[in-house]
């Protein structure tokens, strides 16, 4: 009996052992010379974790506070994970705030490379624990508090743009976009407090702008910066291209808006939008990943049209004399209405969005069209060049998949009507436009509605000695109609939205001075224009007319 | 914010049916026990050999009882905690909690808004987890260790009873750990104390008042862009101690000639105006997480200097009067259970609403109704300090610049409203501060009206709160929304007269007493279990009650009825299913066998809630942590508790003992 217990427990013994002997190969840890750079690479496990780059010390500094607590879990992690969860959940519910902030930060400590916990706990305090409050302070006081709780993911996740992203998502969207963006740029541009807290990750000074303070979406664009960094020195990128680079470009065109809107315009303004044109056409000169053979590039569509040229040209020597024929018979296929030649006789930068919804429309049916005219010509080539112009028929198909890709994401970014936004506003009499505006919004603040005029006694000569807010709203009507009409495409849009809430205002101070809107208006047409898409509320020229009509009537 | 309170604990009221609730258990507990004991003699000695043992037992148990001698049970006592400080474990719970608060500072994040908080958090949870596994290791050892090692037999030889074995060692440990508590005590206060004190500089060259900034008329902001108050005519900020800053401000303040005169340290500059009435300058400190601090200037003029003292308010132990009930109106002014729920999670407050363009003139309010009310129980009668801690929900943006604005009106509560006439204070309109305990300072003599038991207006003067309002000690108190289309949110705690406050120190001593009657607990239990289990398994043992009691309610919410989706096992069954919790279980056996059985399971999880102690009755930590005075009732009630339980397994232990051969 003891003879049999004493061989059993020997057995297990040797077994253990036997198994202990592959574990330890498996597992063994790498042993790297730090000087020669030399030495054993370590077991499998080893190895694999250095390929796919999962260990601790790769994915963040080592925190001794989180590796401790870590390990007194005994392997327990999922179990106070959940606990602390489910913590964090019921002092949210119960508005335990300080509660909440501080179990998130000890839950960070035992989930400190899940992206998703920093992503969703850092979105949870600056927007839903921020909104609890009624009070905008306390309100500002939460976004901080939700970035500030990101900023802390950086060092345990410095391999991963994403926290960067958020970072930039909510310095530009929460502070910039928010009911209360006037009271929260107010307070941001002063808090040198926050900004120094976190000038071990951005530089003060790099989105302080002279006279003016901090500025949320310039400091957006910084986090998107060191973003895109991340990404060039060859870090994994967990984002569409397309998406990605349009990120940093657009922190620049919002902070010229919202610079807009607190300050008048001036040279300073006008020279942020100058760079926000230029950062716009820089992603658009990017060459992007888009699922086509080639990267495109947004700005690409000019060098792929004569690409198809050439090739045509090409396909057009192998098999001459026919194109025009087969146009001619495909297109009778095709019913082109008059509207939509107009629309297509006009340059892309000066249809209006509706034309450009139906040149999309048509050139998609006539691209299908040409391609198979492109067919048609390729297989009527003599039997001894038929595979060279089949060739040149696939590279055509290919242009034109391009082509309608990088049409379909100009769309989708509005590309083009942004390009040509932030270059007219970097233009001068965008500035005088804008200042008119400015001035105009202040006056009718102050209930100054109309000019104050002096009068010489002597020459019955009028002279305006302080412009009211209707003059001012006028005048910079009258610039917005001249650039719409040279750039149609901002007859709808982020402009032509603030001009419509503009003429609102206009609209209201004239009826609270009894004033008719004037016959003449600068902007009418664009209000007739829109009129067919959607309702302002402001008069058309039929309603105008109307109104002087019965007028006469009376008189 | 203010402490939330899920239940206003009477001790008269409460005690009644604690005790009843103790007796059924006991009686309970004392017939199981004796079936049980019946079964296991019977197993071991037969049917009839048991049943005389049985019954030895319990008779035998009788003389023990009586003949228990105080002087023995002292000195098994004595013997105990000599015992329990040569097995140092309390010398190394000591040195624990030593290094603990030595470094502890080192990893608090105090910069928050509340480090009082922080700091009373970490020393009541350090002291409360160290002082009960302390209790664990020291009993969970002991006898065991003795019945093993059979020192025990140089005990039971001697005549001492088995009761007195029981009750000395849960005597001896618990007075090793009321001394080690008493200590941890002092030290965490003195811990907590010099955490928190602290002072600030004013920002700026000179530390003067040339470093303050005008403020820009047109917008009211000071230099972070946030407002200031009506009455501030320059700002400052001070440098940043402990993790913050305070905003500093120089408010006018204009006082009639015979106004009391008031701390006078604070003033920059004195001046009488045309009307006769005395226009000061003073500096005031806006206060930050729950503390400010005192300015004090010295000199005159441009170049008087402003120094602050230290930090004040942390300390505090806030004595509320709560109101006795909490009555919710609709907008027509009829009675309604409930506020109105905004779509909140937790419907803790009711909310009422401020009327809508529809309705401008929305009768939705709160009523709260005081009780016992007089000069006696405040500190100060001639200054009624009330305290808010409102929910505020909008509905319409508003003005986002402004806060919601809410109105009080005090009322009588007349003996008989056929005859007697009605005494109401205007309406004091405030802004609100949503999460902020907001205080509202008023005067004993506030403006109103007396009107006759019809409704009619008799007269119209400053009315005194205590000899008219409240004159039979009762009073209304009614809270409206004054701003349309908002909300308020209150629960009864949320209003309540701040009418003293106590020493700080008691507050932090009974907050300590919890810990104790905790410890008390433990000890009792790890004795009582220890007296038949190994010490692996009474560790397992105590832990396990430890975690039922921590989680009682928790547990409670599992049983009771409104648990949509059944029970352990119709939840399981709905997860594999993938039927969500509102579906309805198709008829049939198997519904009516899964409910028979969570029934079942249920129902021993309830009783096993019941004798496990609830520990979060004897759990004060939220009162010194938002710094409320811990009342006597509660207190009471907690030792009652702890006493209950102490008595209830000291008799669990002595039979559980005395069934063992070694106590014969």
């Amino acid at each position: 009996m003891n003879q049999s217990a004493f061989s059993r427990k020997i057995i297990y013994i040797v077994c253990i052992g036997l198994l202990l002997a592959p574990i330890s190969m498996v597992s063994r840890p790498a042993s790297i010379s730090p000087v020669q750079g030399t030495g054993d690479s370590g077991g499998e496990l080893a190895k694999l974790r250095t390929e796919y780059r999962l260990a601790q010390d790769q994915l963040s500094q080592i925190d001794p506070a989180s590796e401790t607590m870590k390990l007194a879990l005994l392997g327990l992690r999922g179990l106070a994970v959940n606990i602390l969860w489910e913590q964090a959940n019921e002092h949210k519910k119960k508005e335990r705030w300080e509660n909440l902030e501080s179990t998130l930060n000890m839950l960070v400590k035992v989930q400190p490379n899940f992206i998703k916990v920093w992503d969703y706990q850092s979105h949870n305090l600056a927007y839903n624990v921020s909104a609890e409050f009624d009070d905008y302070e306390h309100r500002f006081y939460w976004v901080k508090r939700g970035i500030k709780f990101l900023t802390e993911g950086i060092a345990y996740n410095m391999r991963d743009h994403r926290i960067q992203d958020r970072l930039g998502f909510i310095t530009g969207m929460k502070i910039g976009n928010a009911d209360e963006k006037d009271q929260f740029r107010r307070m941001f541009r002063k808090d040198a407090e926050f900004t120094n807290n976190l000038a071990n990750f951005i530089e003060p000074n790099s989105y302080m702008l002279k006279d003016r303070g901090f500025d949320n979406w310039k400091m957006a664009y910084q986090w998107y910066d060191q973003s895109q960094r991340m990404v060039e020195q060859g870090e994994t990128k967990y984002s569409t291209d397309f998406l990605f680079y349009m990120r940093r470009p657009s922190q620049l065109r919002n902070m010229a808006l919202g610079l807009q809107n607190d300050f008048r315009s001036d040279e300073t303004i006008r020279v942020v939008w100058s760079q926000a044109f230029e950062e716009w056409l820089e992603y658009g000169r990017t060459r992007l990943e888009a699922g086509t053979i080639e990267k495109i590039t947004l700005e690409g569509i000019a060098e792929a049209e004569e690409k198809l040229e050439r090739l045509r040209q090409q396909l057009d020597a192998i098999v001459p004399n026919v194109r025009n024929d087969l146009t001619k018979i495909f297109q009778r296929e095709l019913d082109v209405p008059e509207t939509h030649r107009i629309a297509l006789d006009l340059p892309s930068d000066q249809r209006t969005e509706e034309q450009q919804l139906m040149v999309r429309e048509f050139e998609q049916r006539l691209a299908q069209q040409n391609s198979q005219i492109d067919s048609e010509i390729a297989s009527r080539a003599p039997p001894d060049r038929l595979m060279e112009a089949r060739q040149i028929r696939d590279q055509i198909i290919q242009v034109l998949t391009v082509i309608s890709v990088i049409d379909r994401n100009q769309g989708n970014s509005n590309y083009r009507y942004w390009r040509t936004l932030t270059r007219i506003q970097a233009e001068e009499e965008s500035v005088l436009a804008n200042q008119k505006i400015f001035d105009a919004l202040q006056l009718q603040r102050q209930s100054i509605f109309d000019d104050e005029y002096a009068v010489d006694l002597k020459t019955k000569e009028k002279r305006v000695v302080k412009q009211g807010a209707l003059s001012n709203y006028l005048e910079s009507f009258d610039v917005w109609s001249d650039l719409m009409t040279k750039y149609p495409i901002l007859q709808f849009g982020k402009l032509s939205d603030d001009i419509m809430f503009w003429m609102k205002d206009y609209h209201r101070v004239l009826k609270v001075t009894g004033q008719k809107w004037p016959k003449d208006h600068p902007l009418q047409w664009v209000i007739d224009s829109r009129k067919e898409l959607e309702d302002d509320g402001l008069p058309t020229s039929e309603e105008v007319a109307e109104m002087y009509y019965s007028d006469d009537d009376d008189n | 914010m203010a402490m939330v309170v899920e239940d206003f604990l009477n001790f008269g009221e409460w005690f009644p049916g604690a005790v009843y609730t103790f007796f059924l258990l006991t009686v309970a507990l004392v017939a199981l026990g004796t079936f049980f004991g019946y079964l296991v003699a019977a197993f071991r000695h037969g049917p009839t050999e048991g049943f005389y043992i049985v019954a030895q037992t319990i008779g035998g148990a009788v003389p023990d009882a009586l003949g228990t001698s105080p002087r023995r049970v002292l000195a098994i006592a004595r013997l105990a905690a000599i015992e329990a400080i040569r097995r140092k474990v309390v010398i190394v719970t000591f040195v624990v909690f030593g290094l603990t608060l030595l470094l502890g500072g080192w990893f608090m994040n105090a910069g928050g808004a509340h480090p009082d908080r922080i700091y009373l958090n970490f020393v009541l949870w350090g002291t409360q987890l160290l002082a009960l596994l302390t209790g664990l290791l020291m009993t969970a050892f002991s006898l065991p260790d003795d019945i093993k090692n059979k020192t025990i037999y140089t005990v039971v030889t001697k005549p001492v009873r088995a009761t007195e074995i029981v009750l000395g060692r849960i005597v001896g440990f618990a007075a090793v750990g009321s001394v080690l508590l008493a200590v941890m005590g002092l030290l965490s206060f003195l811990f907590v104390w010099r955490g928190l004190s602290h002072s600030h500089r004013v920002v700026g060259e000179t530390q003067s008042i040339a470093s303050f900034e005008e403020i820009d008329p047109t917008t009211r902001l000071n230099r972070y862009g946030q407002r200031v108050s009506d009455s501030a005519i320059k700002t400052g900020e001070t440098t940043v101690d402990a993790g913050h800053r305070h905003m500093l401000e120089i408010v006018e303040d204009i006082r009639d000639k015979d106004s009391p005169p008031l701390d006078d340290r604070n003033v920059v500059s004195k001046s009488e105006l045309p009307d006769g009435r005395i226009r000061y300058e003073r500096v005031l400190v806006e206060p930050y997480g729950g503390h400010s601090h005192t300015a004090v200037v010295n000199g005159s003029g441009a170049n008087a200097q402003v120094s602050l003292e230290s930090a004040e308010g942390y300390f505090r132990a806030r004595i509320p009067v709560y109101a006795a009930s909490l009555g919710f109106y609709d907008s027509a002014g009829e009675p309604k259970d409930g506020g109105i729920n905004v779509g909140k999670e937790w419907a803790h407050r009711g909310y009422i609403d401020g009327g809508t363009s529809m309705n401008r003139n929305s009768l939705s309010k709160a009523e709260f109704v005081f009780e016992k009310i007089s000069p006696a129980i405040f500190k100060d009668p001639n200054l009624l300090i009330l305290e808010l801690d409102l929910g505020v929900f909008r509905t319409t943006k508003g003005d986002i610049e402004k806060r919601v604005l809410g109105s009080l009106q005090f009322e009588t509560i007349p003996d008989n409203a056929e005859i007697d006439p009605v005494f109401r204070s205007e309406r004091i309109v405030f802004e609100t501060d949503e999460y902020n305990v907001q205080i509202i300072p008023l005067r004993r003599d506030l403006p109103g009206e007396k009107l006759r038991p019809d409704g009619t207006i008799l007269e119209t003067r400053d009315i005194d709160f205590f000899n008219e309002i409240a004159k039979n000690g009762r009073v209304k108190l009614t809270l409206r929304c004054e701003d349309q289309n908002q909300y308020l949110g209150v629960a009864r705690e949320n209003i309540y007269f701040r009418a003293s406050d106590g020493l700080y120190w008691w507050n932090f001593s009974k907050g300590f007493l919890g810990i104790w009657a905790q410890m008390l607990v433990m000890i009792s239990l790890g004795v009582a279990l220890s007296t038949f289990l190994s010490t692996p398994v009474t560790m397992i043992g105590v832990m396990s009650m430890l975690v039922l009691g921590y989680n009682s309610s928790f547990i409670s919410g599992l049983i009771s009825k409104e648990n949509i989706g059944g029970g352990p096992l119709e939840s399981f069954y709905r997860i594999v299913t993938q039927k969500n919790m509102e579906i309805e279980l198709e008829q049939g056996l198997a519904r009516m066998v899964l409910e028979q059985a969570d029934f079942f399971l249920l129902s021993v999880l309830g009783s096993l809630s019941n004798i496990a102690p609830n520990f979060s009755q004897l759990h004060f930590s939220e009162f010194l942590l938002y710094g409320y005075s811990i009342d006597i009732h509660r207190l009471a009630a907690a030792m009652s508790v702890a006493l209950a339980f102490t008595i209830g397994l000291t008799v669990f232990g002595y039979f559980c003992f005395k069934t063992r051969e070694i106590a014969k």
